[in-house]
């Protein structure tokens, strides 16, 4: 910074990144309320604290080893070269001096927290899924599987210039269709199978019994700080001053995160209208649903996103109302069919919206340039100009992996290990009692309970199951307590 | 007397400085310590965890599922209660004593 050009552009820089971290911070704050909102009242503190042990625990992990990860394994490694070793991630280690105070680095914590907080959001689509039957112990665990390792490997490969997904395949997913929302699905219904259902939440014919949120107000305003937080997560998605003139001369405009030209002007009328379209479809399929039309207008977004940075606004707007349309008859298709008791339809919104946008994305920028080409790497398509070019098969191979590869799996894996050492759930009586309802109590301890129609199943449920694994089936003090 | 100095002892010449904290070069011990603190944080969680469960079950098993569900657990019910020194119908659980009514008896 020997310059005021140079010291101007990168104090902008840092700024900006700054304030989008600010702004992503709400991302948090949204899925905490939403998930306390959705949760019964006998589980509402250990739904809230489950999820909050996101932000310490990433946090440290992204610090000794998740940020290390996204400069080191762009090549595969072992798919279009090695492990990479060079000045970035020799400076992204944790004993590093760029991982601290100082005075000739001062943007390393700045990148390092923007991808963090993209980090806590992937943990945090799955806590929603599988709250008031998991243990706290095995969630942040996951959590740290997802945040710290398994999408930052999704970011190497598919989101960044150099990655090989984009030099090899021409991936693109701008704004994190697939790296965030698509892998955060695939993780969320990997552990839900392993998991399953809350007690009573399907009957002994298959039947669906819904469980109703304790708040739907908190859940619907939480959607909206989520939206807010969007905003951040989408800014930092961009760089958002760079030289793109080329052999044309100097040319600065913002870019994604490919290096490739987009503009500000562009992600907010998509945002907007991807949103608009998602909240439209999701308020005339569900009937006016609170619920589903905020969640509606949220997977409009991230069904778009993957092409956000280049869509007309019209395009967003269309694609997000048609896969918010697909992806709310398939959350409740796969709900009855397999029994799968997604309390926030996570795997739905994230998941199968994230899943279809990268796929449409390789569609509707077919033979776009996804990135510069990088020495030594032939892409499997390519523009005249010999770049790697954006097309239907490396997409929709792309989702497979964010969701199957480096979702699922790896999620299928932790699960059924926590699973086998008894880790995993919480014992029935707890569930059945209320997460709550020995360590913290009441988190309303001055309004009267009123039972629900659900919590009235659970009673009678409780007689007919040997909840202690001792072998009696009733309750032993049922007839005292009448 | 000059003073003792963990790190800098001046900012004259910004240009030159690097790592601004105190102890530079400590930071392989730090790294090795804080994941060792993390990774004890884990096994405490997880010890932590199970006993209260397992202290749950234990409460629930005496007290009764039908009457935990029904007083919303086991916080309302007396500690003696819970501990198995008074009877199942213990009298501190009828008389009140912070005891909050489930819905069944408040209808």
């Amino acid at each position: 910074m020997d310059n005021e050009v140079g010291a101007l552009n990168v104090i902008f820089t840092e700024f900006y990144y700054w304030v989008t971290v600010v702004f992503m911070f709400l991302i948090h704050v949204g899925f905490c309320t939403y998930e306390v909102g959705v949760a019964r009242r006998k589980n509402l503190q250990h739904t809230l604290m489950k999820n909050a042990l996101v932000i310490p625990l990433v946090t440290m992990t992204f610090f000794f080893f998740g940020w290390w990860i996204y400069f080191a394994f762009p090549n595969g490694p072992g798919i279009i070269g090695g492990l990479i070793s060079d000045e970035f991630t020799a400076a992204a280690v944790p004993w590093s001096e760029n991982m601290g105070t100082n005075m000739q680095d001062r943007i390393n914590g700045v990148f390092w927290a923007a991808f963090l907080l993209f980090s806590w959001t992937a943990a945090s689509i799955v806590s929603g899924a599988v709250i008031e039957r998991i243990r706290t112990a095995a969630f942040v665990i996951i959590a740290v599987m997802i945040g710290s390792v398994t999408w930052i490997i999704d970011a190497a490969w598919g989101w960044s210039p150099n990655g090989w997904m984009v030099q090899l395949m021409g991936y693109h997913d701008a704004y994190a269709s697939g790296v965030i929302h698509a892998i955060a699905g695939g993780t969320a219904l990997a552990v839900l199978l392993v998991l399953g259902p809350r007690i009573g939440r399907f009957g002994p014919n298959g039947e669906v019994r819904d469980i109703q949120p304790h708040n739907v107000w908190m859940t619907c305003l939480g959607l909206f700080i989520i939206y807010t937080g969007f905003w951040g997560f989408y800014a930092a998605c961009n760089i958002p001053i760079l030289d793109i003139g080329g052999d044309s001369g100097t040319f600065f405009s913002a870019t994604n995160i490919y290096l490739m030209p987009t503009t500000l002007s562009a992600i907010t009328f998509n945002f907007l209208t991807s949103l608009a379209g998602g909240m439209m479809v999701g308020f005339l399929i569900s009937k006016g649903d609170a619920f589903w039309t905020f969640s509606g207008g949220l997977a409009g977004i991230i069904a778009a996103s993957a092409g956000n940075d280049l869509y007309h606004p019209l395009q967003a707007f269309i694609i997000g109302g048609a896969v918010v349309a697909i992806i709310y008859r398939l959350h409740f298709w796969v709900e009855r069919r397999f029994q799968l008791d997604d309390a926030v339809g996570a795997v739905a919104v994230h998941g199968y919206a994230g899943f279809l946008g990268v796929v449409i994305a390789g569609f509707m920028l077919w033979g776009y340039p996804a990135a510069a080409p990088a020495e030594g790497v032939t892409a499997w398509f390519t523009t005249a100009e010999g770049a790697p070019a954006i097309n239907p098969i490396g997409n929709f191979i792309g989702a497979i992996i964010m969701f199957g590869v480096l979702g699922f799996l790896p999620a299928y894996v932790v699960a059924k290990v926590l699973d086998r050492v008894d880790l995993l759930r919480v014992p029935r009586a707890v569930e059945l009692a209320g997460l709550d309802a020995h360590d913290y109590g009441d988190a309303y301890p001055y309004l009267a309970e009123a039972e629900t129609e659900f919590e009235e199943v659970e009673r009678r449920t409780v007689r007919d199951m040997d909840v202690f694994g001792n072998g009696r089936a009733r309750d032993h003090d049922t007839e005292v307590t009448r | 007397m000059v003073a003792v100095s963990t790190g800098l002892d001046s900012f004259a010449n910004p240009a030159d400085i690097t790592a601004m904290y105190p102890f530079a070069g400590t930071t392989v011990l730090l790294t090795i310590v804080s994941i060792a603190l993390w990774v004890a944080w884990h096994g405490r969680q997880i010890s932590d965890e199970s006993h209260e469960y397992d202290e749950a079950v234990r409460d629930y098993e005496r007290i009764g599922m039908d009457r935990v569900l029904r007083r919303g657990g086991s916080a309302h019910i007396a500690d003696t209660e819970v501990e198995g020194q008074h009877g199942p119908t213990g009298s501190v659980a009828e008389g009140g004593d912070g005891v909050r009514p489930g819905p069944a008896e408040s209808s």
